[in-house]
């Protein structure tokens, strides 16, 4: 008699959703988290009695969440209160005096655009409405059904055929989609960056990215003490319904008997037997050391070998003795798609840490947290987090050597651009590298996006949420179906633990 | 022989005429989903 009927590796949402479904369909559940902490990449840490959030800073699409405590039959007001955030971002270049920030609301942004950019404020408009019935049919269909191969996608292309519009999407770039709505650079710039959130420049993206500038239209969120509330809700709803969370328990290796997952070890040598086993971590991770070669069939070895993993993002943590003179929660440099390509190519691809200039990257992203929620920090100070886009493998160098030079130079970037004078009232300051990011959460390459999220890594060319070579073996998480992202993330455990209770009914 | 010179002739004009209104970078979304696709297949199983 096995220990539990599921038992989930990895405390990030999309475990904990999958983990909450299953209890709620009276499997018993247990969750393996490695560290103390709950949530991954998206939770909150404390120091100096600063509260940093370790990854994500907002969440969007809240469907998702709505979607999971409908089915768990609780409220997703009382486990997770959100605050609205607003605007959605505030687009700053002091060296040319360029400062514009994007409302929530559609025709507010189109009026914001009008003010520099007349033609493509009009184009917002239209760009909005050619686009907003597609999200709607996505985001409703697309997110959360399973496409383990092409027989899901003709029943979802059947039952939704509305889908099949968002279908040229897949095949073009982000870069061409907002090329064809936008001219003025600036413009360009503030809808062509979302890109990264797949891990690659706007060349490279699938065009249905284009469509996150404006799914951040439908509300932003931030939830109260931190991005950590998201998954301590999940968690609390967990238990509530009867599920375990325990921490500390690394797992080093999922049993595997005749092709059929039989439980985990932990680093200790404890065994826990279960009738079903749901990785909620990167997908090769969970296959190529969990799992091992020798469990494998070659083509699924390769296939899981071949998966790239998208860029990682380095974060910074500032502690500050002054309210910045910030406008938004999310302020973002700004850097044209074109600049964007090539940094790919001619830094990130080689190794390069640093640009010719001395620029540790081209885009950051710094989120100002306690402006919404002034409990982050202690009396008249702020917290600060930077998110930049870096290469894991730096040439013929190591990351721990150049941690240091990194955040200096990030600084700098930030006062040059959005905040002057920040490094004189810093009064804490820490960093996750990519390599910290891979030691802390498990995240191959420091790739918090997971696998990378182009046409030849999507749906059911994606690690599939129910493994296709080992039984009873299932997978959730951003290197699944869907994708990258919180409320994504949570919308693929949603998908993971209906294939899960649908096996085990 | 004639004919296959001049298919490729004519092959040779049309991708440089289309390489001269395309810019360098939207061609890398076709040449990455090109070496992409072998490996598909293989991904398709896991």
């Amino acid at each position: 008699m096995p220990d539990y009927d599921v038992v989930v590796i990895g405390g990030g949402a999309g475990g904990l959703s999958a983990a909450a479904l299953c209890q709620k369909a009276g499997m018993k559940t247990l969750v393996l988290e490695q560290s103390d902490r709950i949530g991954g990449c998206c939770s909150t840490y404390e120091a100096d009695g600063f509260h940093f959030d370790v990854g994500a800073s907002v969440v969007e699409v809240t469907e998702s969440f709505e979607e999971l405590f409908r089915r768990l039959g609780l409220s997703r007001e009382k486990y997770i209160p959100l605050m609205p955030v607003d605007p959605i971002y505030d687009y700053c270049d002091i060296t040319r005096g360029v400062r514009f920030a994007y409302p929530t609301d559609v025709e507010e942004t189109a009026r914001v655009i009008s003010e520099f950019a007349p033609e493509d404020g009009k184009a917002f408009l239209k760009f909005a409405r050619d686009f907003t019935p597609k999200i709607k049919e996505l985001v409703n269909n697309f997110f959360f059904a399973p496409c383990q191969g092409f027989v899901d996608i003709i029943r979802l292309v059947i039952k939704y055929p509305g889908i099949m519009e968002a279908l040229p999407m897949f095949l073009t770039t982000h870069q061409k989609i907002v090329r064809k709505y936008f001219k003025n650079d600036d413009v360009l710039a503030s809808m062509a960056f979302q890109s990264f959130y797949a891990g690659l420049p706007p060349d490279l993206c699938a065009g249905i990215y284009a469509i996150v500038g404006l799914l951040e239209h439908e509300g932003i969120y931030y939830p109260p003490g931190g991005m950590i509330g998201i998954p301590r809700g999940i968690q609390r709803a967990l238990e509530d319904l009867g599920g375990e969370v325990q921490f500390g328990k690394r797992v080093v290796k999922i049993l595997v008997e005749k092709r059929t997952a039989k439980g985990v070890e932990l680093w200790d040598g404890t065994q826990i037997t279960a009738r079903n086993v749901i990785g909620a971590i990167n997908a090769k991770k969970v296959y190529m050391e969990m799992v091992g070669r020798e469990h494998l069939p070659w083509h699924v070895w390769r296939g899981i070998d071949s998966m790239k993993l998208s860029m990682p993002c380095p974060m910074i943590y500032l502690g500050v003795d002054y309210e910045p003179p910030l406008r938004a929660h999310h302020t973002l440099t700004l850097t044209s798609p074109q600049v964007m390509n090539d940094y790919w190519s001619d830094y990130y691809l080689k190794g390069k840490l640093f640009t010719v200039d001395g620029r540790p990257e081209i885009m950051g992203l710094v989120s100002w947290a306690s402006k919404i929620d002034p409990s982050l920090a202690p009396k008249g100070k702020h917290v600060l987090t930077h998110m930049g886009l870096a290469p894991y493998n730096l040439a013929g160098d190591d990351w721990d050597r150049h941690k240091e030079r990194y955040i200096d130079e990030a600084i700098a970037t930030v006062e040059r651009y959005i905040i002057p004078d920040l490094s004189k009232h810093v009064v804490y300051r820490d960093m996750a590298t990519p390599k910290d990011l891979e030691r802390m959460l498990l995240h191959p390459g420091g790739a918090v996006y997971g696998i990378q999220t182009d046409l030849s890594h999507m749906a059911m060319f994606r690690p599939s949420n129910k493994s296709k070579s080992i039984k009873n073996l299932y997978l959730a998480g951003a290197s699944t179906h869907p994708g990258g992202g919180v409320c994504t993330v949570v919308a693929g455990g949603i998908i993971t633990a209906t294939l899960v209770t649908r096996d085990n009914a | 022989m004639k004919r296959l010179m001049m298919l490729l002739l004519l092959l040779g004009a049309a991708a440089g005429a289309l390489a001269a209104v395309t810019e360098p970078s939207d061609w890398r979304y076709p040449k990455m989903l090109l070496i992409e696709l072998p490996k598909m297949p293989f991904r398709y199983f896991v």
